[in-house]
């Protein structure tokens, strides 16, 4: 009973041994946990700068040496991964606004108490959350429609993902009533209630929808790989993923360079994940509270 | 909220007016002919779309290639969804038997039989008698057709000019040396050696790999008598020439005796603890820093990684040598080499257009003049002929692509040549300027034991029939499963080697004895 917290003012409360040890175990288990997530990304990063070969002799493991940037300088070298880079941030920048359009779009009406065929258009949809028909009758959809090898392949077919509608139609759903009705009375149609009224104070679950499909935009691969052929349009993750995947010692590979290629690997991680890294951090609060607010009360 | 629509609104027209590449295909009967290759491209050789080569072509073959690089760690994805929905491009590069025994491709492939009066150097070379494994692994790119004809859909890569490489043993010849050890000539022999290097240096390991117990298996197992997993396979069957027959290995006595062999070396601290986790760098690491002694892999490292990071870490007196193949108990000495030529090829699209050209093209690829060029590129531009008759790469494109993570991919790239290029005709000359003697002595060498009949050069796998691919598919998915799940616990001694009666019949229940049956009926087709 000697643990003292303090608290705003004066106040004090006594923490009790089982509080304390509670406390130093999590404080434990927090930083084990840290350690675990941040030294593999440390040693990456010192391999990425350091010379080939004292990685080579093992000589690498958190801290470089030999420090030079020829892996960054040959990975981001060519015009290849900018162009990559590029079409992968409009993918993303024009992908999510697209998106969260069409998911509010969708999730607005099916939140609606008296929509017309809410029932069944709910039941509609889900279904393709459960039962995906496949790559195949996928591609052909997008071939059919003359999108293929443009970026509206990329943009269309990924517009709404479900699971983030039904997030944002139990949002809407926990909206009062009251709001509506008031709306109603004073003449409002359901666009104008929908514009003016209902995205206005639906910022956290818009928010989160923004990182979502963001984030999900910035690794996807797939769709590129199906219905692009040409490199000019393809986003830095199919590229980067090739790197990441073929590149361990390449089979003609000498010692000078076989741990570049090891470097180059790693420092295709960081290249990657670097725009996720500085943006979560500030995002992070809205993230949290849009999940929470879309799924609990549901 | 105008404001709002009409920003989105903006964004939108924004997102239409992007520049978009083009689809449409210009073709002039009579001049250039914009034709499409589908290529897989690897990370290490970007595939350019304005080289020496692509522009040798449109001069003297009318053709305009405009290259689709997908790339290769999704290649096999990105090639079944096209052949799956009939959306292919007019050449398709990396194609396998496998790939036409799991589509029914009849319908939307060029049968090379059909033209091979316009062929006449690929098949002069697919078909010569003087060269029977060529002749042997031509066979198995052979089908029938609905119709019970003959049918052939992929020009399949060749060698015209390789460094002889194969996976075999090598030993650090510095500690025979210092303990006075004889050269092992046999797998026994060797054993006893390991047993006296780790009784003089016990914290160094023997049998290590870059891909687990599959990997150790696949360099050890024809070696020592019995067979599977060979080279880069993943299953355990393999064309015993004993019996000329196709047979699974890990069901056969002697594939005991291999594992047994394992067993006794993890026992002995012969083999790395590590092994089964390891990748190429984690071993690579452990051999350049003299933590494991022994190496039965591609030899090409130890020229190229090895040696030369012993001298850089100022241990020059450190050195490897090769093993002439090691006599077993169960067949006359023999090891395994990569196959000749290659298993993968090019198909050509029944809608391809100007055929004609496209056809020739493919079998100038075949000739020597062919070879020069999609391996060296143009002499002037690329490449001189040195004083020994040798093509060499000019000073400008060597000085580029000085400092590339693979200077021999970067050097492809930029002229548009070699095996991760166009060329079919492999030369791999240009080697010749990147690495040292070693590389071509130890070439030499495996030539010899070659010629000899100590090494064979790995079979090729058989064309199936959709069905029989299908079959072999689920089966090799079982018995890969099964054995994967259980191969680590024999060596390491958590399951012991008594119970291997039992794992065998495991394999057989799994289905081991009708795979053999699908091997050996397409096989003997």
């Amino acid at each position: 009973m000697d643990g003292v917290l303090k608290h705003k003012g004066s106040s004090k409360v006594r923490l009790s041994t089982g509080d304390r040890i509670f406390g130093l175990v999590n404080g434990f288990f927090l930083v084990v946990l840290l350690l675990l997530i941040l030294l593999p990304l440390v040693h990456m990063l010192a391999v990425s700068v350091s010379d080939a070969n004292l990685v080579l002799r093992g000589e690498i493991t958190f801290i470089p040496s030999g420090i030079n940037f020829k892996c960054y300088e040959a990975l981001l070298g060519g015009s290849e991964i900018p162009r990559a880079y590029y079409n992968t941030i409009r993918y993303t920048f024009f992908g999510v606004l697209i998106d969260v359009a069409m998911t509010a779009l969708c999730a607005y009406p099916l939140s609606r108490p008296n929509f017309y065929g809410r029932k069944f258009f709910n039941f509609f949809v889900v279904f393709t959350m459960l039962f995906n028909v496949g790559i195949v009758a996928n591609f052909m959809i997008v071939f059919q429609l003359g999108i293929k090898n443009t970026v509206w392949a990329i943009l269309l077919p990924t517009a709404i993902n479900v699971y983030y509608m039904v997030i944002m139609r139990t949002f809407f759903q926990n909206i009062p009533e009251e709001i509506y009705q008031s709306a109603y009375v004073d003449g409002a149609s359901d666009l104008r209630i929908f514009g003016q009224i209902i995205l206005p104070i639906s910022s956290p679950v818009i928010a989160t929808m923004f990182l979502f499909y963001a984030v999900s935009h910035w690794n996807a691969y797939m769709p590129a790989l199906l219905y692009l052929d040409h490199k000019e349009l393809y986003p830095v993750q199919l590229i980067l993923r090739n790197i990441v995947i073929s590149g361990t010692v390449s089979d003609n590979a000498t010692t000078d360079t076989a741990f570049m290629t090891q470097g180059i690997k790693y420092a295709a991680i960081f290249v990657t994940i670097a725009p996720i890294l500085c943006v979560y951090p500030f995002v992070q609060k809205y993230f949290t509270k849009g999940i929470m607010v879309g799924s609990l009360k549901g | 909220m105008k404001k709002l629509t009409a920003l989105f609104l903006a964004l939108l027209l924004a997102v239409t007016v992007m520049p978009v590449a083009s689809m449409a295909e210009t073709y002039a009967e009579d001049d250039l002919v914009t034709v499409t290759f589908m290529m897989n491209e690897n990370a290490n050789q970007t595939l350019l779309q304005d080289t020496i080569v692509l522009n040798y072509i449109k001069e003297h073959f009318g053709l305009d290639i405009q290259i689709m690089a997908i790339p290769a760690s999704d290649f096999s994805t990105k090639l079944s969804t096209s052949f799956a929905t009939n959306d292919i491009a007019d050449v398709t590069y990396g194609v396998t038997t496998a790939n036409i025994g799991a589509f029914d491709l009849e319908y939307m492939l060029v049968n090379l039989m059909d033209y091979a009066d316009q062929l006449p150097n690929y098949f002069g070379l697919a078909f010569d008698e003087n060269n029977p494994t060529r002749y042997e692994a031509t066979q198995t790119f052979m089908s029938t057709n609905s119709e019970g004809e003959d049918a052939m859909y992929i020009l399949h890569k060749m060698e015209y000019d390789r460094v002889d490489i194969a996976p075999i043993s090598a030993i650090r010849g510095d500690l025979l040396d210092e303990l006075g050890l004889e050269r092992p000539t046999s797998w026994a022999e060797l054993y006893d050696v390991m047993l006296a290097i780790k009784e003089a240096h016990p914290d160094v390991y023997f049998f290590s790999s870059r891909a687990g117990a599959q990997r150790i298996l696949a360099c050890l197992a024809y070696g020592m008598g019995s067979g599977g997993f060979g080279t880069f396979d993943t299953i355990g069957i393999y064309l015993e020439p004993e019996t000329d027959t196709w047979t699974y290995g890990p069901t056969q006595e002697s594939f005991r005796s291999v594992v047994q062999y394992l067993a006794n070396a993890w026992q002995d601290g012969l083999v790395d603890p590590d092994y089964a986790s390891n990748d190429a760098n984690n071993l690579w690491e452990k051999i350049s820093t003299g933590k494991v002694v022994y190496y039965n892999d591609n030899n090409s490292f130890i020229s190229r990684i090895f040696e030369p990071a012993f001298t850089s870490a100022g241990n020059d007196d450190w050195y490897f040598e090769l093993l002439a193949p090691l006599a077993n108990d169960y067949t006359p000495t023999r090891t395994l080499r990569y196959e000749l030529d290659w298993s993968d090829g090019v198909a050509i699209s029944k809608d391809c257009p100007a055929l004609d050209r496209v056809l020739a093209l493919f079998d100038w690829m075949y000739t020597d003049e062919g070879a020069r060029v999609m391996n060296f590129g143009v002499e002037g531009e690329s490449y001189y002929i040195d004083e020994n008759g040798n093509p060499m790469i000019v000073d400008e494109i060597m000085e580029s692509t000085a400092g590339a993570a693979d200077q021999y991919a970067a050097i492809n790239s930029v002229i548009g040549t070699g095996i991760w290029g166009m060329a079919m005709y492999i030369d791999e000359g240009i080697y010749r300027q990147i690495y040292g003697d070693l590389f071509f002595e130890q070439g030499d060498i495996i030539r010899g034991w070659t010629e000899e009949g100590l090494i064979d050069y790995k079979y090729m796998t058989p064309a199936f029939t959709l069905e029989e691919q299908e079959e072999v598919t689920e089966l090799t998915m079982e018995l890969q499963t099964q054995f994967d799940s259980n191969i680590d616990a024999f060596i390491t001694g958590t399951r012991s080697m008594d119970e291997w009666d039992d794992f065998v019949q495991e394999q057989l229940d799994a289905g081991s004895e009708r795979l053999e049956e699908l091997y050996n009926t397409a096989y003997k087709r």
